[in-house]
């Protein structure tokens, strides 16, 4: 059992009337790994979230939260998952204690236990100063944080959210983020959908590419950079004779690309490293005075921008 | 854990409450709604009451008086605004999107539905309290004895749990499509004013009805007689609200398979229960438990008729949750393949129903009191059932052929309504037409017509003929259903057979 993944998820295809939301769309979610879910507007990110947390059924294909499939077993599923839908919504007349104490209470969390879980989200959520205040109207941060920390209750093994860092200022995502590396530690998978794709580059070890319901890649985020940039992408500093060292460069072999950017050099290599060496040396001998140069790693925002289209639906 | 670290008995006391009774005590607690319907009960106690001391002598007269006003000013509380709250309560939660955070929870659908009801009992027991002195006033005015108190108190809070019921059990309807938001608020707003106008209306009347009634009857009889109809739709309403709230690939027909089951065994247990009270009252020789059997059991077909329709219109294929919860042993499997979700093992249960249905009506009177049922009472239970058979099997026929898709189920359903239309228009149309002139005579035009027909059959007019077409168009009607009922039964025993593999 050990060696099934934490979450893995297979064909999955649900439509909407016409529409597609998700067609065929397989990956895999380990313990400890938090997978970025990115894609534009519309394609199917909340689907696929709502689905595996067995609010919504798939049209084909299946998904395993723990060994236990949203379809067969629902119930087991959910108690190794926590989802974190896209907009919390809160009761009329229920303070933030009450309404922890209540989830704890459907979670079937007893007596000591119960209390003592709830203390334990309260303050790693930072809700403390909060507890009294309705439900109802908490800002939008504090209305994540409680969201977060009522999908904390039940100690899932499986994180899903849903756009957790929307609406957060920048101090909040800061927070946030260290809060999902804290749960990751801890031996949690998480997968999150989100946006905001520099803050997500940061956080995350793996990502799942989709667009218009459809797989467009996963994996480690570098072994994407990889597959994404086909040709090393190198930036050079000079000192001086920027425009010379272009001049150079266009004359090479294997060179293509070249640009100036920001007062740097780019440019795509497609030989092997020897090469690139040798290119070094001929750009030092003919003159020009280097102080950088180095490969680019491919960001985040690259591989969904050169991976993604743009098309909504 | 170690003795100190136990926790006191009240939190385990507390720690088996429903969550969500807790929840909504809150909730009245923190909001104003609840504060105000209890202090304007408060204010109305205080009305009666000067009214009351304003009479210059008081009389038994006024006693009663007092206790029908008492009963005035609950009625509304309990029938309308109780009720009413736990319908928007439970729509605000389906509507909302709050449930889904409560059905990711271990909270079932029926725990949910149970805590929405029990919050509402609750409510009704604080707002008897709060009348409490008033009505311990009217008995000490004379004007009213206990007994007629006691009974009028438990009709009333019977009648507002079923009220409550069916307001829950609409809320939680509204889970369908936006289209059928509108439907259950008219529902629920109808009929919970209708119960309460109508309650008020003819108060009066039922509290001197209860008191003379008490005088002469027994009580528990009386009682019982009353208000298991009442507690058997509170479980029915609650059975269709969780359903509505239930995951869309949970079992949602046993539980109302083995409430028909249940629902034709209580019938059975009243009419034997009636009967040997008048019995016990010496009236046996001039009754006939045949012909009372007999009515309760066709009562019942009509009353469960939907179930088995119901049942023969479902998606034929096991969903992969109800598969993965089908018993490992074939034998078990087998016995409750018929209660199992599915067109194929619906008709099957719809023929077992019959059958036990029949068989009560054949074993019961000889067993019971040495007399067989007549061959009327006969012939009308057993038309009933077949009609029962006959629009399930038709249903169940036209089910199977749209395919396996859940969402055609509504197609073979709208078949009911189409069949009942066609079968009591068209004969008339016919009759018009061929210029027959009024309808005198029973023709086979009109088997599609259970009223007709029935009513025929009731008055001994060609019931022998109507018989033989009954029985007939029952037979085919299953044979049209053989196939699916086979592949029902035979799927059940493939999925255990699947379990007991995977357990290997
Ligand atoms: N309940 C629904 N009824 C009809 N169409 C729906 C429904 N839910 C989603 N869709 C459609 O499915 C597609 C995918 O929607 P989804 O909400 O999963 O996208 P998303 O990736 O979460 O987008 P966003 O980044 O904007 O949140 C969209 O085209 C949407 O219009
Ligand atoms: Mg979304």
């Amino acid at each position: 059992m050990t060696s099934k993944p934490l979450l893995s998820v297979r064909s999955l295809s649900r439509s909407f009337g016409k529409v597609k939301a998700v067609s065929d769309v397989s990956f895999d979610v380990e313990r400890g790994q938090i997978f970025g879910f990115i894609g534009p507007n519309g394609a199917g990110k909340t689907t696929t979230m709502r689905i595996l947390a067995t609010l919504d059924l798939p049209d084909a294909g299946d998904a395993w939260v723990g060994g236990h499939s949203v379809l067969e077993a629902p119930r087991l599923a959910c108690q190794q998952l926590g989802f974190m839908a896209d907009r919390f919504i809160p009761y009329a007349n229920l303070p933030v204690a009450e309404f922890l104490d209540f989830m704890a209470r459907a979670y079937g969390l007893r007596g000591r236990t119960r209390t003592r879980t709830i203390a334990s989200v309260v303050d790693f959520c930072g809700l403390d100063e909060f507890l009294s205040r309705p439900t109802t109207g908490l800002s939008k941060g504090m209305a994540q944080r409680l969201h977060l920390a009522k999908t904390l209750l039940h100690d899932p093994g499986l994180l899903v959210l849903d756009e957790p860092a929307a609406g957060l200022d920048p101090r909040a995502r800061v927070e946030f983020r260290d809060l999902l590396r804290e749960l990751a530690a801890a031996g949690k998978g998480i997968l999150i959908s989100s946006h905001l794709l520099s803050e997500l580059s940061e956080s995350c070890d793996g990502v799942v590419v989709i667009e218009q319901g459809q797989l467009v890649v996963t994996g480690s985020i570098d072994d994407i950079a990889r597959q994404v940039q086909a040709h090393n992408a190198i930036l050079v500093r000079v000192q001086s004779g920027l425009e010379a060292a272009e001049r150079f460069m266009l004359t090479q072999p294997h060179v293509r690309e070249v640009l100036i950017r920001d007062g740097r050099l780019g440019f795509e290599f497609d030989a092997d490293d020897d090469a690139l060496a040798e290119l070094l040396a001929r750009l030092i001998g003919e003159g020009v005075r280097v102080s950088e140069f180095r490969h680019v790693e491919a960001s985040l925002e690259e591989i969904f921008l050169r991976t993604t289209d743009g098309r909504l639906q | 854990m170690s003795a100190a670290e136990k926790d006191s008995l009240t939190t385990r006391l507390g720690d088996r409450v429903n969550p969500i009774l807790i929840r909504e005590v809150h909730q009245a607690l923190n909001g104003r709604g609840f504060l105000v319907t209890a202090g304007l009960a408060l204010l109305s106690i205080v009305v009666i009451a000067l009214i009351v001391a304003a009479e210059d002598d008081i009389s038994p007269r006024e006693g009663e008086f007092f206790f029908t006003s008492t009963l005035m000013a609950l009625v509304p509380i309990l029938f309308f605004i109780v009720p009413f709250q736990a319908f928007l309560s439970m729509r605000a939660e389906v509507g909302g999107g709050t449930v889904e955070h409560l059905l990711m929870s271990r909270l079932t659908p029926g725990a949910i539905v149970r805590g929405k009801l029990i919050a509402a009992t609750v409510q009704f027991v604080v707002y008897m309290a709060i009348f409490s002195p008033l009505i311990a006033m009217t008995f000490l005015l004379r004007g009213v004895d206990v007994p007629t108190i006691v009974v009028m108190l438990t009709l009333a809070f019977i009648l507002a749990l079923g009220s409550s019921a069916v307001a829950v059990a609409c809320g939680a309807l509204c889970r369908w499509k936006s289209f059928f938001k509108v439907i259950p608020f008219g529902i629920v707003l109808l009929g919970l004013g209708w119960v309460t106008g109508g309650s008020m209306v003819i108060l009066e009347d039922i509290v001197r009805e209860t008191r003379s009634a008490l005088a002469e009857e027994d009580t528990l009889h009386w009682m019982s007689m009353m208000l298991t109809p009442v507690l058997v739709g509170v479980i029915l309403c609650a059975l269709i609200g969780a359903s509505a709230l239930a995951h869309p690939y949970a079992n949602r027909s046993t539980a109302f398979r083995v409430f028909a089951l249940l629902g034709l065994l209580i019938s059975l247990g009243m009419a034997l229960y009636n009967y040997d009270h008048q019995a016990a009252r010496s009236l046996r020789y001039y009754l006939d438990l045949g012909a009372q059997l007999s009515t309760a059991i066709t009562l019942t077909a009509v009353c469960l008729c939907l179930f088995p329709f119901f049942a023969a219109t479902e998606a034929p294929r096991l969903t992969p949750r109800v598969a993965n919860s089908v018993p490992r042993n074939p034998l078990l499997a087998f016995l409750v393949a018929p209660l199992l979700p599915g067109a194929g093992r619906g008709m099957v249960f719809t023929l077992l129903l019959t059958t036990l249905a029949l068989t009560a009506l054949y074993v019961l009177p000889n067993w019971w009191d040495g007399d067989p049922a007549t061959a009327e009472a006969w012939r009308v239970t057993t038309a009933t059932w077949l009609y029962v058979i006959i629009f399930a099997g038709v249903a169940g026929f036209v089910r199977n052929l749209l395919g396996p898709q859940p969402n055609r189920n509504w197609f073979a359903r709208g078949v009911l309504p189409a069949m009942l239309f066609l079968g009591v228009i068209l004969p008339l149309i016919f009759s018009a037409v061929g210029g027959r002139g009024p309808v005198r005579s029973w023709s086979v035009l009109y088997i599609f017509n259970p009223f007709y027909t029935l009513s025929r059959v009731v008055r001994w007019r060609m019931e022998g003929e109507i018989m033989v077409w009954l029985w007939g168009l029952a037979v085919l009607a299953v044979l049209l259903n053989v196939v699916p009922m086979v592949r029902g039964v035979l799927e059940v025993l493939a999925a255990a057979k699947a379990r007991r593999g995977r357990a290997a």
